[in-house]
C-alpha cells in the first residue's frame, strides 16, 4: 500500500510541479519517515519510483508513444523498433533513483534520531 | 557520530546522482529530465494530432475557426486581418516552432548560444556575411508601413501567446534533446529567416574561381569554358524573342586581381546544382478544361519537419492556399480563386564582390577612387553555451560588410579574402508587402503589381489567372551591370565598377500570354544573348528545363492529372545526349565480356531514372568518371583551373571537339585521346562499383545506389526519414537525389471551382512524435499527389474535414 501511495503522489507532483526530481523527493521523505530498516526503505523506494516511471512509460507508449519511442531509440542507439526497450530503461532510472533517495532518507532519519532520541526510545 | 556521518556520505552520493542525471554528457540530453515519463521526450507523443474543440488565444479579437483537414493541414477563417495573422502564428508555433527559432538562430548566428562552442565558426561566418545588418535593413525599411508592421506583430504576437503558455513538459523534443528553452519571436527574426532563405537561394559566386583561372590559363580558356550562353540552353523566355535596347552603364576600366594564394578548391562535380526548381504553365488551349493548369516544384534540401508549412488563410478579401515559411506571415506559394503562382530560383547574380586596396596594413582605410575611405567596424556579440561570449568586429565598407579581411578559419573557400560584398539582400526590401498582395491578387495587373516589390531572392515568377492569362517573370531586383561586369572579381578603389542602378522592374525578362501555349523554367538561362541587360551567367544547366518545353510543345488536353505525372517525370536528357556518341566509342574498344554486357545494357536503356533499373547507376557513375578525367587533372594542384567546367561545356566538347586538348590527362605522359578516357572512365565506374556494390545485382538498382534522405533540419539521429528509392535524380525533372529534391510539388487547375493537387516530402506536423511529421513521404517517393482541400467557408462541408477548432480571445 505504501508503495502505491509513494507512486501515485510521484506522478501528482510530478505534473503539478513539473519537475522530474520528486522520483527522488518523494522516497526520501517516505524513507525519513517510515521506521524501517534501510534496506526496506530502498526497496520501497525503488518499487515505488521505478513502478511509477515504468506504468506511466508504458501507459504512453502503448496509447501514443510508439512512434517517438521509435525514434528515440535510434537517437540513443539501441536500434530501430526498439522503442519498447526505452521503457524499460525508463522504469529502471525511476527506480534507481528513488533507491538511492530512500537510502538517503533512511540515513537521514538515523543520524536525526541519533541526535534527538525520542522519548518513546 | 556514525550515522551523521552515513547520512552526509548518503546525501551527498544522493546529490551526485540527481546532478549526473539532469546534466548534458556531450551530445546526449541530460538522462533524467529525458526520461522521465512526465516532463521527458514521451510526452512528445502522438496525443499531439488530438485536435481541441476550443483554444484562447491571447489578444484575438473575434472568432477565429480553424478547419483541420486530414493531412492536419489547418485552414482559417478569420474576421479580419489581425487575427488571421495572429491565428497563423499560433498555429504554426503549435506545429513548428523549434524549427522557426533554429532557423532563426542559425541565419542570424545564434547557435552557439545553446549548442556551445562546436557551431561558434558558423555562428561568426553569418555574423562576417552581414545577416544581421540586412536583417535590420529589412526592419528600417518597412519603419514606415504601418500596415506590414502590423501584420509582422499580429503573427508575432500569435507565436509568443503560445510560447508564453507553453510548459517544459509540452516542449518540442528537439529543445528537450539540446535542453534549451524557447525564446518569443519578434519581427527580427522573420526578418532573418527571409535572409536565410535569399542567402540560400543567392548566396554563391564563382568571382573568385573565374578571376584565378582567367590570371592562369587566360581569357581564351574562360571563354570556351565558361561561356556567358551555356551550350544546349533552351531559355526561359524562348531565344529570339525581341527586345527593346536599352542603354548599357559604362564599362568598368578594370578588373580586380584575386590576390596571391591558393584556392579556391573546386571539386569536379558533374551536377553542381544545390538548389534548382521547375515551374510551368499550359493556357487554357491545352488543357482538357479550357483553363490554364500552373505546376511548381522549388527544389532545396530536404528536411523534417518539412522546409514549409501548408496552410489556408481566409478574411474579407481574401482566401489563399498554399506553403507558408514556418516563422512568417503570408503564403509563399500557393493559390487563390482567382490565380495562381509558383517560383523557381532565378540564378541571376545579385552578389559581387570589390577586392580592397588599402592604405597601410593596419587596413582601417581603403582607396576610393582619388580618395581614402575609412571602414566602420560593427560590434557582434556571440553568446557560447558554457563559454565567454565571443566578441567580433566585422569591417563594413560603403557597400556591404568585409567578411575576411584576411585568412582566417571558417572562410568558404569561394569568398575571397580583402573583397567587400555587395549583396542585394543587404538592401531594405518589400518582399513581405509583396506577398501579400500575391496572396489577395485577383488578376495579372494585381499579379505583376505585388512582384514588382519582390526583390530578392530574385525568382521566375509563373502566373495562371481564372481569366485564362498565363506569364512567367524573370524577377527581382538586378543590378544595372556592363556585360560581364561582376563576373570576375571587381576592382574596389574604381568607382566606375560600382552598380549603376537597377534594370527597371518592367524591363525584367518576362513572357505574357506566348503562341505557344506555355511558359516554363528550370533555372536556366533566361534569355538568349539579344536581351539588353547583363544579368549573369552561371546558370543551371540545360536538362530539365529542355525536357519540360519538349513534352509542353506537343501535350494537348492536358489535365491536372497529366502535371502531376509529368512532375514525377525521370528522363534523363543528359543521358540522351550523350550516351549514342559514348557507346559508339565503347562499341570499338576491346571491353570484356562483362563490361560489353553493361555497355549493352546501357544500349538498350530508354533514359529514364527509375528506381528499379541499374542502367542509370551505370549511366550516372560512367559520367561521372569520365567528367572527372577530363577535369581532375586541370584543377588539382598545378592546373589552370579553379572552377570546374559544367557538364554542359564538357557534353558540347565531347559531341564537338573530339580533338580538345582538355581530353589530354596531364598526370600521364602519354596523349590521352577522347577515346582513351571514355573507355577509361568506363571500366573505372564499373570497377568502382563493383567495390562498392559487389558483382552486378539488384543491388545496383538506382533506388538503392543513389537514394533519397531525408534528414533532420538539427541532423538530430532517428528524427530523418528512412532512406528512400526514388525514381528521379539530378538533372531530370523529378530532381530528387541523395539529400535534396522537390520540397513541394503543387499542381493548380485554374476555373470556376480551382481545383490543385499536391506533395510535400514530410508532413504538417514538426513534432517527431506525431503521424503526421513525415505522413507525405510516402506519396511524395512513389510521385503520388493528393488533392489540396481548398474550402470557400469555415461552415463548408467536406468529406476530408477532420475537426474545426473555434480560437477565442483570453480573458
Amino acid at each position: 500500500m505504501i508503495i502505491a501511495i509513494q507512486a501515485v503522489l510521484i506522478l501528482i507532483l510530478e505534473i503539478g510541479l513539473q519537475s522530474w526530481l520528486w522520483v527522488a523527493g518523494v522516497p526520501l521523505a517516505f524513507a525519513m519517515a517510515a521506521p524501517v530498516s534501510s534496506a526496506r526503505a530502498c526497496g520501497r523506494g525503488a518499487a515505488a519510483g521505478g513502478l511509477s516511471w515504468l506504468l506511466a512509460g508504458l501507459y504512453l507508449y502503448l496509447t501514443s508513444g510508439r512512434i517517438i519511442a521509435g525514434r528515440m531509440a535510434v537517437m540513443f542507439g539501441i536500434g530501430a523498433g526498439r522503442g519498447w526497450l526505452l521503457v524499460l530503461l525508463t522504469g529502471l532510472l525511476g527506480a534507481l533513483v528513488a533507491a538511492v533517495a530512500a537510502w538517503a532518507g533512511s540515513a537521514l532519519r538515523a543520524a536525526l534520531r541519533g541526535a534527538h532520541p525520542s522519548p518513546q526510545a | 557520530m556514525k550515522n551523521r556521518l552515513k547520512a552526509i556520505f548518503a546525501l551527498l552520493v544522493l546529490a551526485a546522482a540527481l546532478w549526473a542525471l539532469q546534466a548534458r554528457h556531450g551530445s546526449l540530453p541530460p538522462l533524467a529530465t529525458f526520461l522521465d515519463p512526465v516532463n521527458g521526450f514521451w510526452r512528445n507523443n502522438a496525443a499531439s494530432d488530438a485536435i481541441p474543440e476550443t483554444l484562447s488565444i491571447a489578444g484575438l479579437r473575434g472568432q477565429v475557426t480553424v478547419v483541420w483537414d486530414d493531412r492536419h493541414v489547418p485552414h482559417i477563417f478569420a474576421a479580419n486581418e489581425d487575427d488571421l495573422y495572429r491565428a497563423q502564428g499560433y498555429l504554426t508555433a503549435r506545429d513548428r516552432l523549434w524549427q522557426m527559432d533554429f532557423l532563426s538562430r542559425y541565419a542570424g548566428g545564434r547557435l552557439a548560444e545553446v549548442i556551445g562552442p562546436r557551431v561558434l565558426e558558423m555562428d561568426l561566418l553569418q555574423r562576417r556575411l552581414g545577416m544581421t545588418w540586412g536583417a535590420e535593413n529589412f526592419l528600417k525599411g518597412i519603419a514606415g508601413d504601418a500596415a506590414m508592421r502590423r501584420i509582422l506583430t499580429a503573427y508575432c504576437n500569435g507565436v509568443n501567446a503560445y510560447v508564453d503558455a507553453l510548459k517544459p513538459a509540452a516542449y518540442p523534443v528537439e529543445y528537450k534533446i539540446l535542453g534549451y528553452a524557447p525564446s518569443r519571436w519578434t519581427p527580427f527574426d522573420i526578418a532573418l529567416l527571409l535572409k536565410y532563405m535569399a542567402w540560400d537561394l543567392t548566396g554563391y559566386g564563382n568571382e573568385l574561381g573565374l578571376t584565378r583561372t582567367r590570371q592562369a590559363a587566360g581569357e581564351a580558356v574562360i571563354d570556351a569554358l565558361f561561356p556567358f550562353f551555356a551550350p544546349f540552353q533552351d531559355p526561359v523566355i524562348p531565344a529570339g524573342t525581341a527586345w527593346a535596347p536599352a542603354p548599357s552603364p559604362p564599362v568598368p576600366s578594370r578588373n580586380g586581381a584575386a590576390r596571391p594564394g591558393a584556392g579556391p578548391v573546386a571539386a569536379a562535380d558533374p551536377f553542381g546544382e544545390p538548389v534548382g526548381s521547375n515551374n510551368w504553365v499550359v493556357a487554357g488551349k491545352k488543357t482538357k478544361s479550357g483553363f490554364p493548369i500552373l505546376c511548381d516544384d522549388p527544389h532545396l534540401q530536404l528536411t523534417l519537419p518539412s522546409i514549409w508549412y501548408e496552410v489556408q488563410l481566409s478574411a474579407p478579401g481574401l482566401n489563399v492556399r498554399g506553403v507558408s515559411l514556418p516563422g512568417a506571415p503570408g503564403v509563399v506559394i500557393g493559390f487563390n480563386e482567382k490565380i495562381a503562382w509558383g517560383v523557381t530560383n532565378a540564378g541571376s547574380d545579385v552578389l559581387d564582390f570589390f577586392q580592397l586596396r588599402f592604405r597601410d596594413s593596419r587596413q582601417r582605410e581603403y582607396a576610393w577612387g582619388e580618395t581614402w575611405r575609412p571602414l566602420t567596424w560593427r560590434r557582434e556579440e556571440i553568446r557560447v553555451r558554457g563559454n565567454k561570449t565571443v566578441v567580433e568586429n566585422v569591417p563594413y565598407t560603403h557597400l556591404g560588410p568585409l567578411p575576411f579581411a584576411a585568412s582566417r578559419p571558417g572562410r568558404p573557400d569561394w569568398i575571397p579574402e580583402g573583397a567587400a560584398m555587395r549583396w542585394t539582400g543587404h538592401d531594405a526590401s518589400a518582399i513581405l508587402d509583396a506577398l501579400y498582395r500575391l496572396n489577395r491578387a485577383r488578376g495579372y495587373e494585381d499579379f505583376k503589381a505585388a512582384i514588382a516589390g519582390f526583390d530578392c531572392p530574385a525568382q521566375n515568377f509563373a502566373y495562371a489567372g481564372s481569366d485564362g492569362r498565363i506569364a512567367i517573370w524573370h524577377n527581382g531586383k538586378f543590378p544595372l551591370r556592363a556585360r560581364g561586369q561582376g563576373r570576375y572579381l571587381l576592382d574596389g578603389s574604381d568607382p566606375q565598377s560600382e552598380w549603376a542602378g537597377w534594370v527597371p522592374m518592367d524591363r525584367v525578362p518576362h513572357s505574357e500570354d506566348p503562341e505557344r501555349g506555355f511558359v516554363s523554367s528550370a533555372n536556366q538561362s533566361p534569355t538568349g544573348d539579344a536581351y539588353p541587360y547583363y544579368l549573369g551567367w552561371d546558370y543551371g544547366t540545360f536538362e530539365r528545363g529542355r525536357r519540360i518545353n519538349e513534352l509542353l510543345e506537343t501535350a494537348t488536353g492536358i489535365s491536372g492529372a497529366d502535371m502531376a505525372r509529368m512532375q514525377g517525370d525521370a528522363l534523363s536528357l543528359r543521358a540522351r545526349t550523350i550516351l549514342p556518341r559514348l557507346l559508339a566509342i565503347l562499341n570499338t574498344a576491346p571491353l570484356t565480356a562483362v563490361e560489353r554486357e553493361r555497355a549493352e545494357g546501357l544500349a538498350r536503356w530508354d533514359f529514364v531514372h527509375r528506381a528499379e533499373s541499374t542502367e542509370p547507376t551505370v549511366f550516372s557513375r560512367f559520367f561521372v568518371e569520365l567528367y572527372k578525367a577530363i577535369w581532375d587533372d586541370d584543377l588539382e594542384r598545378g592546373g589552370k583551373l579553379f572552377l570546374a567546367p559544367k557538364a554542359d561545356v564538357t557534353m558540347d566538347l565531347i559531341l564537338g571537339d573530339a580533338g580538345s586538348p582538355f581530353f589530354d590527362d596531364a598526370a600521364t605522359p602519354e596523349k590521352e585521346s577522347l577515346a582513351d578516357i571514355v573507355v577509361r572512365a568506363f571500366r573505372r565506374a564499373l570497377a568502382l562499383l563493383q567495390e562498392e556494390r559487389g558483382a552486378f545485382s539488384p543491388r545496383w538498382r538506382w533506388g538503392q545506389a543513389n537514394p533519397v534522405v531525408i534528414g533532420h533540419l538539427g541532423r538530430i539521429p532517428g528524427l530523418g526519414a528512412p532512406a528512400l528509392a526514388v525514381s528521379g535524380g539530378r538533372g531530370v525533372i523529378n530532381a530528387a537525389s541523395g539529400g535534396h529534391g522537390p520540397s513541394w510539388r503543387m499542381v493548380v487547375e485554374l476555373g470556376p471551382g480551382v481545383k490543385a493537387w499536391g506533395s510535400l516530402p514530410g508532413g504538417a506536423a514538426g513534432n517527431p512524435g506525431s503521424r503526421f511529421y513525415d505522413d507525405g513521404v510516402r506519396d511524395w517517393a512513389a510521385g503520388r499527389a493528393v488533392e489540396l482541400l481548398f474550402l470557400r467557408s469555415a461552415a463548408e462541408a467536406h468529406p476530408r474535414i477532420a475537426a474545426r477548432t473555434s480560437l477565442r480571445g483570453k480573458r
